[in-house]
């Protein structure tokens, strides 16, 4: 088949058409634009003050938190006379290095256990 | 109609894109106010419900609006707006009444020959197609495009396009029976 058109339904299609130029349909058009754009500034205000909120009411709690965990986790376990002695032994003498040799620890008795 | 959008009814098309690109809104009013008419005859013959198809055509100008930006080429606004408008329609396909089609056994009463009646009716005899069907004659008919054109608008395959359109044809002979055959008759007659 060709792109060739029944001529009878050609020239129905050309008489159905309407000239449909509206200034209410225009003015509709353009309502439902300002919408879009007053929405999405909305949605967007919406997000920002949303994170300004969430930094104000967490940043603070968060900070602590991270603070109190590095101190925690740094904090040394036994004193060590000499400074090159207390240097070699830092990483594990902490509490992150007793955990750091626990988890270690229990990653070697797991691949024992499943081997 | 503002002052703004009555300077720019004589500008040309292209001068005003370029202005609408730039988020000038009384520019992009009035590329409405020149499209509209075909982008909501075009709805209508694909929809068959002329206020389902003017809330579609009126989706089809936000949609141009939001990615106008990213036309490069002004002068290809036409088809660019055409390409919105399918896309638009298949994704309503998509979303809507799945059991078009399935009224196929309807009839197209006719009253008179006046051009709202021919409108309706022609509208009412597509509505009976299947959607990718109607599309494919719409897209033909109305809107004078190639098979190959259409295949490549529709991303259908191009004998899928094809065989649309000879059964669309086919159906629309049938229904529009007697739109055609007193065509013919007075064709005959002369």
């Amino acid at each position: 088949m060709s792109d060739e058109r029944d001529p009878r339904l050609e020239a129905l299609f050309a008489h159905s058409e309407q000239d449909l130029v509206d200034d209410d349909y225009t003015d509709a058009v353009m309502f439902r634009i300002r919408r879009h754009r007053r929405n999405a500034l909305i949605g967007r205000f919406g997000a920002v003050a949303l994170l300004l909120i969430l930094e104000l009411l967490l940043s603070s709690p968060l900070q602590n938190s991270a603070t109190a965990l590095a101190e925690t986790l740094s904090t040394t376990l036994f004193e060590v006379e000499g400074q090159w002695l207390a240097f070699a032994f830092a990483p594990l003498n902490s509490v992150a290095g007793v955990i750091g040799l626990l988890l270690l620890g229990a990653h070697f008795m797991y691949r024992r256990r499943t081997r | 109609m503002s002052v703004a959008t009555g300077h720019y009814a004589e500008g040309p098309e292209a001068l005003i894109v370029s202005l609408a690109s730039r988020g000038d809104r009384d520019a992009f009013a009035e590329l409405v106010r020149r499209r509209q008419s075909w982008v909501r005859n075009l709805m209508r013959r694909c929809c068959g419900n002329a206020s389902q198809a003017d809330d579609l055509s009126q989706q089809v100008f936000l949609q141009a609006w939001r990615k106008i930006r990213q036309l490069n080429d002004v002068s290809r606004f036409g088809s660019w707006l055409k390409q919105i408008a399918v896309n638009e329609w298949l994704q309503y396909r998509r979303r809507n009444d799945p059991l078009r089609g399935a009224s196929k056994d309807d009839h197209v009463s006719l009253a008179s020959t006046d051009k709202p009646n021919v409108a309706i009716d022609l509208d009412r005899a597509l509505s009976t197609l299947p959607g990718p069907v109607s599309l494919c004659i719409v897209l033909s008919y109305y809107e004078q495009m190639t098979h190959d054109e259409i295949a490549a608008l529709t991303g259908l395959k191009l004998g899928t396009v094809k065989s649309h359109i000879r059964r669309g044809s086919e159906r629309l002979r049938e229904l529009l029976a007697a739109y055609v055959e007193p065509a013919n008759e007075e064709q005959d007659d002369e």
